[in-house]
């Protein structure tokens, strides 16, 4: 059995113990379980027992109309060749969420592509989930692209090619996020858990 | 599990009866509800599919035979009023897995740390033939609070047709 599948079986066991009265837990267990569960697994990626490794990595605004940026620290490579392309997906949230904007973006999914050694980078695949439920794919990948420093894109290239900034993340002033395999569970968390909206 | 536009929505439940001396449920009846919980969503697959036949509304031990399954679930919360909402599905069978903390009056038996030993002679007519001593702890009863884990197991369908499946109450 794989250490992942024994980390999600432990902690189903830890959430849903069995209705006994010796497996019972106090509250305060409780509150431990459920703070593990929100910074489960708090250290670098280093160790493949993610699926995902949400970071984030930049914000701007004030509320209601803050964004932040976040990336996947789980960067892999796209060829054998020490030079290949290195890949990347970046999740963009936007908390304002107005009636009047239904074709707005509740989030920005991106996988990019960063050839580290040529300074460059494209769009490999993306979407946009709408406010109204609705998915903007991306139908081709775009461009290669240079000059994008200093922007949002070169604090991912420093994830995507720098190993020793993905092994230590928050000392460069990125914060845990979470493990969530789907895009749209880390948006759902981060609007009502870092945005407090109910 | 990819990205899609249904959505998947449910309160999570449990109904608290009230138990008498005899350990029958009485008339008086509680919905407990939770908030905070973490609700989990894993695509079905062959593998769940038997452990849910094997284990039935045993979370724990379905977690042990998730297999590729684990690494796909999604992951989200139920709100203040219990509910919750998966965005995002695509159509097809899930399996749906969360648990509803609650309370319950129970009676706990405290070991006091005395023993208490009975024993009982066999006669023969008038005369002793034989005795057997029996020795047992000697508990406290009193009335308590006990916190549970209500288990909460279930397929769902996500129908292409249907771009809200709303669960309602679920136990």
């Amino acid at each position: 059995m794989s250490a992942l599948l024994l980390r999600a079986a432990a902690a189903l066991l830890a959430v849903v113990p069995a209705a006994t009265a010796q497996a019972h837990q106090s509250e305060a267990e409780r509150d431990q379980i459920r703070q593990q569960l929100a910074v489960e697994d708090l250290r670098d990626c280093k160790l493949a027992t993610m699926e995902r490794c949400w970071y984030g990595v930049f914000g701007t605004g004030e509320a209601p109309n803050r964004r932040l940026w976040f990336a996947d620290m789980k960067a892999r490579p796209t060829g054998a060749a020490r030079d290949a392309p290195v890949e990347i997906d970046v999740m963009v949230a936007y908390e304002s969420k107005t009636a009047e904007d239904s074709q707005g973006n509740e989030f920005v999914f991106y996988t990019l592509q960063y050839d580290c050694a040529g300074y460059r980078l494209r769009m490999a695949d993306g979407y946009a989930f709408m406010r109204n439920g609705k998915i903007d794919r991306a139908t081709e990948a775009g461009p290669w692209i240079s000059g994008y420093r200093p922007s949002w894109y070169s604090l991912v290239e420093k994830l995507a090619c720098d190993a020793k900034v993905r092994l230590s993340p928050q000392t460069h002033q990125m914060f845990w996020a979470g493990d969530f395999f789907r895009p749209v569970d880390l948006f759902d968390f981060t609007y009502r858990y870092l945005w407090e909206h109910p | 599990m990819n990205v899609g536009e249904h959505i998947l929505s449910g309160r999570p439940g449990k109904t608290r009866y009230e138990i008498d001396e005899k350990k029958r449920a009485t008339r008086k009846t509680e919905r407990i509800v939770t908030k905070n919980e973490v609700v989990y969503l894993f695509p079905h697959t062959p593998a769940i599919d038997a452990a849910v036949r094997k284990f039935g509304n045993n979370p724990a031990a379905i977690a042990t035979e998730l297999g590729v399954a684990a690494r796909y679930k999604a992951r989200t919360f139920t709100d203040d009023d219990g509910f919750f909402r998966f965005r995002g599905l695509k159509p097809g069978r899930y399996l749906l897995m969360t648990a509803v903390p609650y309370e319950a009056a129970t009676i706990t038996a405290d070991d006091t740390g005395k023993v208490r030993t009975t024993t009982f002679f066999d006669y023969n007519g008038w005369f002793i033939s034989g005795a057997t001593s029996v020795s047992e702890p000697i508990y406290r009863y009193r009335n308590t609070v006990s916190k549970f884990d209500h288990p909460i197991v279930k397929v769902v369908d996500v129908r292409p047709d249907k771009p809200q499946t709303a669960l309602g109450e679920i136990e």
